[in-house]
């Protein structure tokens, strides 16, 4: 066996053992528990709280209004870290370090027009 | 770096202009009619086509800072495109002022759409890395999809911008899955870089699934056939001045970097000597998308569908110029009937959707052929410039269309690596075709007595719009001398193909700074 | 790169590019397709680390990086036209959405 194949037998106890596990909880219980069916018993969250209303009702679109930006303003976070880790080995060429300041900022002033953009719109009003 | 940036200009003053409309339609008073934007827009996008017009004339630019010399290359070639886009993106906004209010779809934020959508196809002609021509392509696209569903009350304009989302991002994993597998060739996506290596290296299995990938990703945007299924039902929902800025921006700025691309990375000897070849691809998706084009555009009722159609067959001209193309030391491109056929094609095609936006009125369009009868007694101006349209986009001389498609012709016969004249012949047959619907329009405008009170918009800057299309397709057409030394200089292509490979040595900016540190 | 050699990256990427794909061709609901197109798009960026990792540079993960923010951009724009889809339809069926004729 190849010492790469061999790195992987971790995984494959652990995956041995997970199956088992989950395999034998539900063996037992299908085996050894009683069957009572009634409403009860068939509710999401038998002895918490009483279900309200139905969870597969719709909700507001006003929800996906703000996960977008949050998407959008959240992902462009992205382009920050590696920004951020390579900032100091450049920081030793002071040139280059500002050209690469000045664009981040660039780069985040333009995020922020977008930003001005949207509130102007009204859109983070939640009415 | 000043002197890089005022190289930039084009595109940081095209980019500027966007984000400042943007910024004035919110600060704007609200009960305000938003034409100024469309004024401001335009007078913005004049600069930037000023300021392309004097790198233009200095010949093309090198890039001095590493930094941007790997993204961006503005030799003739891009300042070619830039003009031309920048031209187009022009027409569409003063043919847009008017029709959108009478449309009931009059917001501020359509003009920064076409803004950035022309910023997304500047930087995808200018790119010399394909990271770079995918961020452009995306900034197009992004822009592109919202401006297509434009009318959003109408359900077509819906359908319309779904069915271009759905296809625009399905084109993009291709697109994307063919980049990873040049980077995993070659270990850059920089099209010098990717050149050098396929000189000197078989391409083989990762060569053939590049090209796969590549051929259909383009294929969506330019709307070759088979890819080609969309356009119809985009350009008939679309708002009309937004098909023609489709037609001719998109495609154009599509063709020019599929020409970079192909010519640039993947002009090398080793690429056509793959079991699948991109050129004999490229010639027989010509044949395809010219004939299947002009057959459907043939049974087509309304005007809008047919200009789409028409499209689809220009498409197939225009794969002859890319087929009959051949880079010259990596990098440069022959064949300067390409660039004056697309010209020809833009300018033509941004007129004829700028006439048909006339008809309508009220938030209602009607664009049948019906509704065009009689519509030269009532607008001989309008119907006049249509006319020099139609015979431009059927190669009837003296419009720039006859010659674009004389020069093409040329150039794929004067072709030495490949027998190109089975698609030349394609090519006129099809022509032919093509003067029947084109004059079905005509014979309608001028032939017909009108069937009832049609509704039209009557708009100054919409008479603007395509009297200098057709101004400009009727000068290019018979005083052709400047507009030939433009396209020939454009084709020259790269004026830095030796000094460009240094871009080798500097594609990692941060390397030469993390080895001296230490 | 230790142990999981590059073509079984490339092998599992490919999987899943073509299960995007074929949710693109065959499934009609306008959330699932979607959703198809960013399974592709993931899977590129599967591709691309890998040859990263293989080669051990950084320029695979600089274009993983843009297709992230794209693919968000993307989702922004995609999401609100198949909301407009829904408010004119009241479904987000594909084969609901035929109003203009082939």
């Amino acid at each position: 066996m190849l010492d790469s194949q061999i790195e992987y037998i971790p995984v494959l106890i652990m995956l041995a053992i997970c199956s088992a596990a989950i395999g034998g909880m539900l063996t037992l219980n299908f085996l050894l528990g009683p069957k009572r069916k009634n409403a009860i018993k068939n509710a999401p969250f038998e002895s918490g709280e009483k279900q309200i209303h139905s969870p597969k009702r719709r909700f507001s679109v006003k929800f996906y209004l703000v996960g977008i930006f949050f998407i959008v303003f959240d992902i462009e976070a992205v382009f920050l870290f590696p920004w951020a880790t390579l900032y100091r080995q450049w920081l030793r060429d002071p040139a280059f370090a500002w050209v690469a300041f000045g664009e981040m900022f660039l780069f985040l002033g333009i995020l922020s027009l977008g930003l001005v953009y949207v509130w102007r719109r009204g859109a983070l009003e939640w009415d | 770096m000043a002197a890089d940036l005022a190289h930039l200009s084009p595109l940081l003053i095209v980019c500027c202009v966007g984000l400042g409309i943007l910024l004035l339609d919110v600060f704007a008073d609200p009960k305000q009619p938003k034409t100024f934007i469309g004024y401001v827009a335009v007078v913005g996008l004049l600069v930037a086509l000023a300021a392309t017009g004097w790198l233009f004339a200095t010949g093309g630019v090198l890039l001095t800072q590493p930094y941007f010399a790997v993204a961006l290359t503005l030799d003739p070639f891009a300042l070619f495109g830039f003009a031309l886009i920048l031209v187009v993106a022009i027409l569409t906004t003063l043919a847009s002022v008017h029709y959108l209010p009478s449309q009931r779809c009059e917001w501020g934020e359509y003009y920064s759409l076409v803004v950035f959508a022309s910023l997304g196809m500047m930087v995808m002609v200018a790119a010399a890395d394909l990271i770079t021509m995918f961020v452009g392509l995306e900034i197009m696209s992004v822009a592109i999809y919202v401006l297509a569903g434009f009318k959003r009350q109408s359900p077509f304009a819906i359908e319309a911008a779904m069915k271009y989302f759905f296809l625009g991002a399905f084109a993009t994993g291709f697109l994307l899955y063919g980049l990873a597998f040049v980077y995993g060739a070659t270990g850059s996506t920089n099209l010098n870089v990717v050149a050098e290596h396929f000189a000197k290296n078989d391409p083989g299995l990762y060569g053939i699934v590049i090209v796969i990938m590549m051929i259909v990703a383009f294929g969506f945007k330019i709307a070759a056939v088979p890819f080609h299924m969309w356009t119809p039902d985009v350009y008939e929902g679309s708002p009309s001045p937004i098909a023609g800025l489709m037609a001719g921006g998109v495609k154009t700025a599509a063709f020019l970097a599929l020409a970079r691309v192909f010519l640039t990375a993947f002009g090398g000897a080793d690429f056509e000597n793959l079991a699948i070849s991109w050129r004999e691809v490229f010639y027989w998706l010509a044949i395809l998308t010219m004939t299947v084009g002009n057959i459907l555009a043939v049974v087509q009722q309304n005007v809008k569908r047919m200009l789409a159609y028409s499209s689809i067959s220009h498409a197939g001209y225009i794969l002859i110029g890319i087929v009959a193309s051949r880079s010259v030391d990596g990098g440069a491109v022959a064949g300067s009937g390409l660039f004056f056929y697309l010209l020809a094609y833009a300018l033509s095609s941004v007129g004829a959707f700028a006439v048909v936006s006339m008809l309508g009125k009220d938030g209602e369009e009607d664009i049948t052929y019906g509704n065009l009868a009689g519509f030269a007694y009532r607008h001989g101006f309008a119907a006049l410039c249509m006319v020099i349209f139609m015979a431009s986009l059927a190669g009837i001389p003296p419009t720039a269309g006859f010659l674009g498609k004389y020069l093409v012709f040329t150039d794929a016969l004067a072709a030495t690596h490949m027998n190109l004249l089975p698609l030349v012949l394609v090519a006129v047959v099809n022509s032919m075709i093509g003067v029947y619907y084109y004059l079905k329009v005509i014979v309608f405008m001028y032939m017909r007595e009108p069937r009832r009170e049609f509704e039209t918009i009557r708009s100054v800057p919409m008479g603007i719009a395509f009297g200098l299309a057709a101004l400009v397709v009727v000068v290019c057409g018979s005083f052709p001398d400047t507009t030939i030394r433009w396209s020939a200089k454009a084709a020259t292509g790269n004026p830095s193909a030796d000094s460009a490979i240094s871009a080798a040595s500097v594609i990692d900016v941060p390397a030469p700074v993390a080895t001296t540190a230490k | 790169m230790s142990g999981i050699p590059l073509s079984w990256w490339l092998t599992l990427g490919t999987v899943l590019f073509g299960v995007g794909t074929i949710g693109v061709l065959t499934r009609r609901n306008a959330l699932v397709v979607f959703m198809s197109i960013e399974l592709m798009l993931n899977a590129v960026n599967l591709i691309l680390l890998a040859f990263a990792r293989q080669r051990g540079d950084e320029h695979g993960h600089v274009l993983a990086f843009f297709i992230i923010a794209v693919a968000a951009a993307e989702a922004a724009v995609g999401l609100a036209i198949i909301l407009s889809v829904f408010r004119h339809k009241r479904s987000v069926n594909l084969d609901d959405v035929r109003a203009l004729k082939h």
